[in-house]
């Protein structure tokens, strides 16, 4: 019993660790592995585009053929290896918290699909998002075998057109979440461990921005400059950084404190040392929470910024225009809205899910 | 055994807190000179201003809101540190004067495994490889007594007991072998049976590396198993000064007398 189910495992990845009891690793390693080897039978003939495709096409193909690979190699070293009980406080011991939480699990599975659909993206969509078919017959056709999600007023594909704009809101996310977890980081913890007069001055620059309505400033930037992908990007991490620093600061306050930064200090470490190798590295956990938090709010935003049609200009589809594009409709093609208005709301809710489940098992006491 | 001129010449040492509440006066007119290789022990009960005293020879007193009395002078080497730039102050610690404090659970930084901390030290002093560095680290560890120092490099603080992380926090704050090692209440955080262990290892540290020693305790039976030399404080001021022997036999001051009697009534009751 027990060697058949490790033989199984081995063979198959996932198996053993759902029979182990495991089973949000059994989920995803199983969930990788079938799915991609399914994308790759299904649309293996797109493959020989990577001679001649750009990057994108390389990366998924990279994905689709190395994915089943990673997972296979995971699961067998997993089933080889004896598992150690977690000890406390360590990684092991967060990851058990986290996986008790079923909503979490769920959230955190979503997500790991997002980024990989959105990695597969050219090779997985039967359609170029611009691409317009018959003008005359195909607009607005409902959901059926080739359209699998219909079609909008141009006749373009919504379900291609839904993967793509995953790919941009995702980067999008992904960039703003990284310059506003940076900018943040940096003046929360510079205003926290300094202290005094610059702490003073930073907080105050940081209630400005926090006073200013963020969607107003969002749009008057929008709207004085072309968007573009870097722009929308800098304005989202822009506006967002002032929380981060907030947060940032309430824990600095507190670690510069602790025993081990006088114990720093006694060693002869710079101010600067013990600010980004030691002080820094203790805020991950709070980190991490707001992160996951701030992507949801972010690609909840930018749909905002679509939908209002101050997003990425129109030939790039968003999950936000492609709303607005379906609200004259949504009587006579109720598919054009529904569809892209539930991708908004899955990935939000699964980035907030994953948040909250972190928040429990990491136990930073965060100010929202 | 006292000869040449003291490493550290403490004269007139006086800080006081300026809070809202009024000035408090922590440590008062403190004196002391300690010399290579020797061991001094300072006692008093808490807010005796022993701490202070300890944390004032290398200036990790924060000020504001403490205010260093006027004619308080540290020398090192004949060197003033009152007052010194914070540069210099930095290349005081750890390489010339190390420190271990009292909980040695909080004394490393959390979330860097052991080895990590004491090759960053290591590296203070210029360019190691990555190689050297954890070779040096797994000696130092193995020097304070850690059994499988190169497995150990890799663990974190808290998967180390409390005597192994005191002996890591002693191997760190010795790594750039300093001349001079503040102790603040090394042992108060640890089991007897580990305390006994921490103080024979200073005390090896001492004769191996002629290392002079400030010992900080609540506990005179701690510094008199360890010290020649003993200072007792008490709000703030000296209130003796000598040869551990003598202050044990014979106290001058009735606080002393006092300290005295609640170890042997400590040492009655248990």
């Amino acid at each position: 019993m027990e060697t058949g189910r490790r033989v199984l495992g081995a063979l198959c990845p996932g198996v053993h660790q759902i029979l182990a009891g495991r089973w949000a690793a059994g989920l995803i390693l199983s969930g990788s592995w079938v799915g991609l080897l399914a994308v790759a039978t299904t649309r293996w003939r797109t493959f020989p585009a990577v001679l001649t495709g750009g990057w994108d096409v390389r990366i998924a193909v990279a994905v689709i053929v190395f994915g089943p690979l990673a997972a296979w190699i995971w699961s067998w070293r997993d089933v080889r290896g004896s598992r150690e009980h977690p000890e406390a406080g360590s990684a092991g011991e967060v990851v058990g918290r986290f996986v008790e939480s079923p909503a979490a699990v769920a959230g955190l599975l979503t997500i790991i699909a997002l980024v990989v659909v959105a990695l597969i993206t050219p090779v997985l969509a039967s359609f170029h998002p611009a691409e317009q078919g018959d003008l005359l017959a195909g607009r607005f056709r409902p959901p059926s075998g080739t359209h699998l999600l219909g079609t909008d007023r141009h006749a373009r594909d919504l379900l291609s057109r839904i993967l793509y704009g995953g790919r941009v809101s995702l980067a999008v996310a992904f960039g703003a979440m990284g310059i506003s977890v940076g900018v943040g980081t940096l003046w929360g913890a510079v205003a926290g461990y300094v202290g005094g007069r610059v702490d003073g001055v930073l907080m105050r620059i940081v209630d400005v921005f926090i006073a200013f309505p963020r969607l107003v400033l969002l749009i008057a930037v929008v709207a004085m400059y072309e968007p573009s992908f870097v722009l929308i990007v800098a304005v989202l991490g822009l506006t967002q950084w002032p929380g981060v620093a907030r947060l940032v600061r309430g824990e600095v306050l507190s670690l510069r404190e602790r025993e081990f930064v006088l114990a720093a200090r006694a060693l002869g470490y710079s101010r600067r040392r013990i600010l980004l190798r030691h002080v820094i590295p203790n805020l991950l956990a709070p980190l991490t929470v707001a992160a996951a938090l701030g992507m949801g709010n972010t690609i909840l935003l930018e749909s905002g910024l679509g939908f209002l049609g101050l997003g990425l200009p129109a030939p790039v589809p968003t999950w936000g225009g492609m709303v607005a594009d379906g609200r004259s409709v949504l009587f006579t093609a109720w598919w054009v809205a529904a569809f892209p208005g539930l991708a908004i709301t899955v990935s939000v809710v699964s980035f907030n899910l994953v948040a909250d489940g972190l928040r429990d098992a990491l136990d930073p006491r965060l100010p929202w | 055994m006292v000869t040449g001129p003291p490493l550290l010449d403490v004269t007139d040492l006086s800080v006081a807190f300026h809070g809202r509440r009024g000035v408090v006066t922590a440590v008062d007119g403190v004196s002391f000179r300690l010399h290579e290789g020797e061991a001094l022990g300072i006692v008093g009960e808490s807010g005796s201003g022993k701490t202070v005293t300890a944390l004032s020879v290398v200036g990790l007193v924060p000020t504001p809101p403490a205010v260093m009395g006027e004619g308080s002078s540290i020398r090192y080497r004949g060197e003033e540190m009152v007052g010194a730039s914070e540069a210099r102050l930095r290349r005081l610690r750890g390489g010339e004067v190390g420190i271990v404090f009292q909980d040695p659970a909080q004394a490393l930084n959390p979330v860097r495994t052991v080895g990590a901390q004491i090759v960053e030290t290591l590296r203070l002093d210029g360019p190691l490889s990555w190689a050297d560095a954890r070779e040096r680290a797994s000696e130092l560890l193995a020097e304070f007594g850690i059994a499988h120092p190169a497995r150990q490099l890799d663990a974190y603080p808290h998967e180390f007991s409390g005597g192994m992380a005191q002996r890591a926090a002693l191997a760190i704050a010795m790594a750039r072998n300093p001349a001079v090692l503040v102790a603040d209440e090394p042992t108060t955080q640890l089991d007897p049976t580990v305390q006994g262990q921490i103080l024979r290892l200073l005390r090896d540290l001492r004769e191996r590396r002629n290392l002079a020693l400030l010992l900080v305790s609540h506990d005179l039976g701690v510094v008199a198993g360890s010290c020649r030399r003993v200072l007792v404080m008490r709000r703030g001021q000296m209130v003796e000064d000598g040869p551990v022997e003598d202050v044990l036999r014979s106290p001058r001051h009735p606080y002393t007398r006092e300290l005295l009697d609640s170890r042997s009534i400590a040492l009655a009751g248990g």
